[in-house]
């Protein structure tokens, strides 16, 4: 068995390590030349040979101009990623030191493009090492296996379906952890009739709201935003989507969800929601409503908008529900918690935020961006959560009993933002000194979130600094995410914890990294410490 | 009581959201776009279209400026749309040689722009759209729009985001020196001009103009402290009607000399493109 598993690990690595000349023998090469080992010779660039002006007769030009011959033909194979081989290890306080020889992929990428408007691909990212253990899980680790089809049979009839595969993840240090399994994440057809409405059909994401960490109005966003990665994609509904471009950039669009049957095989309700999105001269404004029939996620209004205000780019949220989603926990003697909800009553949220950019043609810039956040169905003070019991009363109130652990990571609008004040801001100043090779770019910069209504904070201070063009000598970067608080809290469920990481890529082929995530006491005394460290070695890189 | 002022407070909040909608349905239209068909600062329309003299001793700052809106104009498509796929090659010491392709559609008369990466797969989907003062970009991954600057670099090559859009030199720039001068075998008027805006990536730049045909063949592009920063080469156009298209342009970073970037306009047409084209859903729609 365990033969089997090491064995099946190896022949993955090796095909994609062999398999990979052969595949890019038939990949689609659409790279030119372009010799850089020579200045450009401008007499040669404006001399006798050069053909300055091509009059091309205006209809034709009307009809299209193919000026290049295009060489494209299909299928087309593609092959993109990186392959990095090493060694990793790690240590802590209750463990000895622990070394492993491993395999990275970062990105490694198929596409099979079999002709014009049909790709379908696969990428996969893990590390891969040899096991004594008797188990894949050892084998395998932080595997993210995604895919997708997409298939358009004109520029208005699409299907696209994506699914992802995660196993093994490791601790990110993040509030919301990932669980391990299949997902899929978009299934939809696209249609439209008289390129005047437009249809999106099937599961797929939807982000509305203009905020960057904090966005009430996204109420159709199946998870939350993590805080540590505010841009990433993020589960969306199966609905029905029509969109209705009209005036110069105006939008009206409705979102219908249909029911969904939970594990009772109980009916959910039907949900409705309208957006309609206007500019006026630099700034689009938005405003929306959403419905659900059973009242499960309450009614209300929306309002947003964003654009700017002399050098400073300004945006905001501004939500009137008819009630509160949440169901609430509060203490009613030692160890014993009720839940109770807050309905029939006005209830707002409202988020706004700046945006500040500078850079002058030296290299010198700086960028700043703050954003406050009041969320009228959180709790003022939200350190009741703090309590494993009391979130279990309220896991248990919507979803039934359960003998599980519930932390503030799971995935239930009861427990994420719980509190109703929150700050998050962000600063960075970079710069460029030098030329040719030895150019040097540096980078510093921090993230910071409050939650004032737990005490919790988060924030991450980073350090960068590249020599040579694009860090073609080195590239260097120290950053040190420190969340502070108690535990239970939301931006610290752990409690006090910094954890120090270094990475540094020399000559883009040598990557080192570090991480020692430390924890501290209620009184910042050191509490318990790891320490994570590797050392690859870049073996392919495929343009990405 | 508490009813009723809940209901009063409902009401308000509408009657505000009503409000609101209704101006901004009234302010629908907003100002004109900077640069559109308008002269720049300090020039009518009689003197843009005053002959131009061919004696450099006998120019003055603002003939040469006449002579660069001129460049502007003959770059721009003021009576059609314009479509068209671009191959972009960079070259850097760190990735090696990239190539990219992207369709652009342009209609300069509403200062409208839309670009869409083809290649490489890995950001297949990814565009951009700008009308008037409003950008958006779009990851296709997240799929969700955000607003960007014309000053970006675009991915990390000597190319920006500037280079794609119709051009309003005439606008940003004033001239502080003309002279007579040589490229290759063209006559070519050399002139220096300083930013008048802070909205430009390049505080100064320096022009060459082909005397024959008005159009550009060169410009160096300088920093604040008057480092060269990029010279940009023209070095071959396409001719539909009073329009010049710049088929093959080189981008030479002027920090780094293995970096360079060289853009082919291929497949380039003035067909009608539908409105909705210029819209945030074809962007979404047509992503990957």
């Amino acid at each position: 068995m365990i033969k089997n598993r090491k064995y099946a690990a190896f022949v993955a690595v090796v095909l994609v390590l062999f398999i990979q000349p052969a595949t890019q023998a038939f990949a689609q090469n659409t790279s030119g030349t372009l010799d850089v080992s020579t200045p450009l010779d401008e007499s040669s660039m404006f001399g006798e040979q050069n053909q300055l002006v091509t009059v091309i007769d205006a209809a034709t030009a009307a009809q299209g101009v193919q000026l290049v011959e295009d060489t494209k033909t299909y299928p087309v194979f593609l092959l993109e990623g990186d392959v990095s081989a090493g060694l990793g290890g790690s240590v802590s306080d209750s463990s000895t030191l622990g070394l492993f020889g491993a395999v990275n992929l970062s990105d490694l990428s198929f596409t099979f493009t079999p002709q014009k408007d049909m790709d379908f691909n696969l990428t996969m990212s893990g590390t891969f090492m040899p096991s004594t253990d008797s188990g894949l899980s050892i084998a395998a680790q932080d595997l993210d296996v995604t895919g997708y089809a997409d298939i358009r049979t004109s520029e208005f009839t699409r299907f696209y379906a994506s699914a992802s595969y995660t196993y093994n993840t490791s601790d990110s240090g993040s509030i919301y952890e990932t669980s391990d399994g299949f997902s899929l994440d978009e299934l939809f057809l696209d249609t439209a009739i008289n390129r005047k409405v437009f249809f999106r059909l099937g599961k797929q994401k939807v982000s509305w709201g203009v905020g960057y960490w904090y966005k009430p109005a996204d109420v159709l966003s199946l998870a939350a935003v993590d805080p540590d990665d505010p841009t990433a994609d993020r589960e969306g509904p199966f609905a029905f989507k029509t969109d209705m471009p009209f005036g110069k950039l105006n939008h009206a669009t409705l979102y219908v969800v249909p029911p969904t049957t939970d594990s009772d095989g109980n009916l959910s309700g039907v949900s409705a929601a309208e957006r309609t999105d206007i500019v006026v001269g630099g700034f689009e404004l938005s405003i929306a409503g959403f419905a659900r029939s059973d009242m499960e996620v309450k009614p209300r209004l929306m309002f947003m908008f964003s654009g700017a205000i002399g050098d400073f780019d300004i945006y905001g949220e501004n939500v009137l529900a008819y009630g509160s989603d949440r169901i609430y926990v509060r203490k009613t003697g030692t160890g014993s918690y009720e839940t109770y909800r807050v309905e029939n009553t006005p209830i707002f949220q409202s988020t706004i935020g700046t945006k500040y950019s500078w850079e002058n043609s030296d290299g010198l810039g700086v960028d700043l961006q703050v954003q406050g956040y009041y969320n009228g169905m959180g709790y003022s003070d939200s350190t009741v959560l703090f309590a494993e019991a009391a979130k279990k009363a309220v896991y248990e109130e919507r979803y039934g009993a359960t003998s599980k652990t519930v932390t503030s990571s799971m995935d239930s609008i009861d427990l994420q933002s719980p509190g109703m004040f929150y700050l998050a801001g962000s600063a960075s100043v970079s710069d460029r000194f030098g030329e040719g090779s030895g150019i040097v770019n540096t980078d510093l910069s921090c993230y910071a979130l409050f939650n004032f209504s737990d005490g919790s904070k988060r924030l991450k201070p980073d350090f960068s600094l590249t020599i040579g063009s694009g860090g073609s000598k080195l590239d260097l970067e120290l950053s040190a995410l420190t969340a502070l608080g108690e535990a239970g809290s939301e931006y610290a469920p752990k409690g006090n914890k910094v954890t120090p990481a270094l990475s540094a890529t020399i000559m883009n082929v040598t990557t080192v990294t570090f991480g020692a995530p430390i924890y501290l006491n209620d009184d910042y005394s050191f509490k318990k410490s790891s320490y994570e460290f590797s050392l690859y070695w870049d073996i392919l890189k495929l343009e990405k | 009581m508490k009813t009723k002022m809940v209901q009063l407070k409902k009401g308000t909040s509408l009657l505000i959201l009503l409000l609101l909608a209704l101006f901004c349905a009234k302010a629908q239209d907003g100002g004109p776009p900077p640069g559109g068909g308008m002269p720049p600062p300090g020039m009518s329309d009689e003197e843009l279209t005053k002959p131009v003299s061919t004696d450099v001793k006998t120019y003055t700052a603002k003939d040469f400026l006449s002579l660069v809106r001129q460049t502007d104009l003959r770059s721009s498509f003021y009576n059609s749309d314009m479509t068209a796929t671009i191959t972009m090659v960079s070259v850097s010491p760190e990735r090696g040689t990239m190539t990219r392709k992207e369709t652009i559609y342009r209609r300069d008369k509403d200062d409208a722009f839309l670009m869409l990466t083809l290649e490489p797969e890995s950001k297949k989907g990814q565009g951009m759209l700008r009308v008037d003062n409003n950008m958006w970009r779009y990851d296709p991954t997240s799929r969700k729009f955000t607003h960007t600057t014309l000053k970006d670099q675009y991915e990390n090559s000597t190319a920006r985001n500037s280079d794609f859009r119709r051009s309003q030199r005439a606008w940003d720039y004033s001239v502080t020196s003309v002279a007579d001068g040589k490229l290759g075998k063209y006559n070519v008027w050399v002139a220096e001009l300083k930013a008048n805006n802070d909205e430009v990536p390049f505080p100064y730049i320096k022009m060459w103009i082909d005397k024959e045909h008005t159009v550009v063949l060169k410009v160096e592009e300088y920093s604040l402290s008057k480092k060269l920063l990029r010279t940009s080469y023209y070095t071959n156009y396409a001719q539909i009607g009073t329009s010049y298209v710049p088929t093959v342009q080189i981008f030479q970073d002027g920090l780094i000399p293995e970096k360079r970037t060289q853009m082919t306009y291929t497949n380039i047409s003035t067909k009608a493109v539908p409105d909705d084209v210029f819209t945030k859903n074809y962007l979404e729609r047509m992503s990957q």
